[in-house]
């Protein structure tokens, strides 16, 4: 089979011998990475869109400066967490948390199972397992930022822990645990609103 | 074997190395309890890696922003087009008054002393034979006429988008 992708080395190599349309190869190829990074930063479409294009702008400014000794995408997922660490520093109407421990103790993290009692009574697997998504959904909404760029990493990037460490800058047992917490937190909320039988 | 812990489970669906994983599956196999707990942070696993969640960036993102930075470079060569051309001028200048005997008319400027240049020119231009001058006076006069060119295009290009 003939591999029609080019290289990243040699994507990089083209863009900046100056084929800026190039660079349009990478922006298809990395957007759904910044965008799972910069969605929690940001609280509407617009700002997404501009926090996105500013991580690309400074992408394509720094690309010199690229040596190929990370992957390409945990360079630029390293780019994307920073702007959007700087982004909400210049904002301070957003505000941002680093720990879960408040969420624990305050017993304010998510919504419960009577937010949608509203919806529909009728119970079949289907709905209860949209149920149990949206409910799952919600909760991830209300993790501090710094959680939820580690499930969105992880989850979503499909990135392994080092990959996510090197990104974020932190040991990568602390992003394992983070993870594990995120993760742990959902199913005592999800077990907290459900029945033992309802989850089966 | 005891009941798995939370780390032991979500481990388990990390696929990380276990060392006892052989025991993991074994004791899920007789363990309801954990069979329950495994499932549970499947169904959470499964909303944790469900894209659709995720917003969309607008269609035309890749070309928003290729054109922005293509602005931005635009920019930065008109900078650096701009100060050639001052560099450009200052050089031609320098070169005129020593080589068309322009001292001569600036010396009506009493107040400058224009033997500095003379004797500038002196230093950088006895180094050079005749013939080398004129090649590089004729290629910095084409050079300042196509900077200058260059300088009316973009004014006028600006003017007509304006």
């Amino acid at each position: 089979m003939v591999n029609t992708q080019r290289s990243e080395l040699e994507l990089v190599r083209l863009i900046l011998k100056g084929n800026i349309k190039i660079f349009e190869e990478i922006i298809n190829k990395y957007q759904r990475l910044v965008l799972s990074i910069a969605v929690r930063f940001t609280n509407n479409q617009y700002d997404r869109e501009e926090v996105c294009q500013e991580i690309f702008i400074k992408v394509y400014q720094n690309l010199s400066g690229f040596n190929f000794n990370s992957k390409l995408s945990t360079w630029i997922g390293k780019i994307a967490y920073n702007h959007c660490i700087n982004y909400v520093n210049k904002n301070s109407k957003y505000s941002t948390t680093d720990s879960i421990d408040g969420l624990y103790e305050n017993g304010n993290f998510g919504s419960n199972k009577s937010q949608f009692e509203n919806i529909n009574s009728t119970i079949n697997t289907d709905f209860e397992e949209k149920e149990i998504y949206i409910l799952v959904r919600n909760n991830i909404n209300r993790l501090p930022e710094l959680y939820q760029t580690i499930i969105n990493l992880f989850h979503l990037q499909e990135m392994s822990y080092k990959e996510i460490s090197e990104i974020l800058t932190l040991p990568e047992g602390t992003v394992k645990s983070y993870l594990f917490r995120s993760r742990k937190l959902l199913k005592e909320k999800l077990l907290s609103s459900y029945k033992e039988e309802e989850l089966i | 074997m005891n009941h798995l812990t939370d780390d032991q489970i979500q481990a388990y669906l990390d696929k990380n190395k276990l060392e006892n994983l052989n025991d993991i599956e074994d004791h899920l196999q007789v363990c309801q309890k954990c069979r329950f707990n495994i499932n549970t942070y499947r169904q959470i696993y499964t909303a944790l890696s469900n894209e659709d969640e995720l917003p969309v960036l607008s269609n035309n993102f890749s070309f928003t922003t290729i054109s922005k930075i293509e602005k931005a470079n635009e920019k930065k060569w008109n900078i650096f087009e701009n100060i050639l051309i001052a560099l450009t001028f200052i050089v031609s200048i320098s070169l005129s008054i020593y080589f068309f005997d322009l001292v001569s008319f600036a010396s009506y400027f009493r107040e400058i002393d224009f033997s500095l240049f003379t004797g500038l020119g002196e230093k950088v231009f006895s180094t050079l034979s005749p013939n080398v001058f004129y090649i590089t006076a004729a290629i910095l006069i084409t050079g300042i006429i196509e900077l200058l060119d260059r300088f009316r295009i973009q004014k006028s290009a600006k003017h007509i988008n304006h």
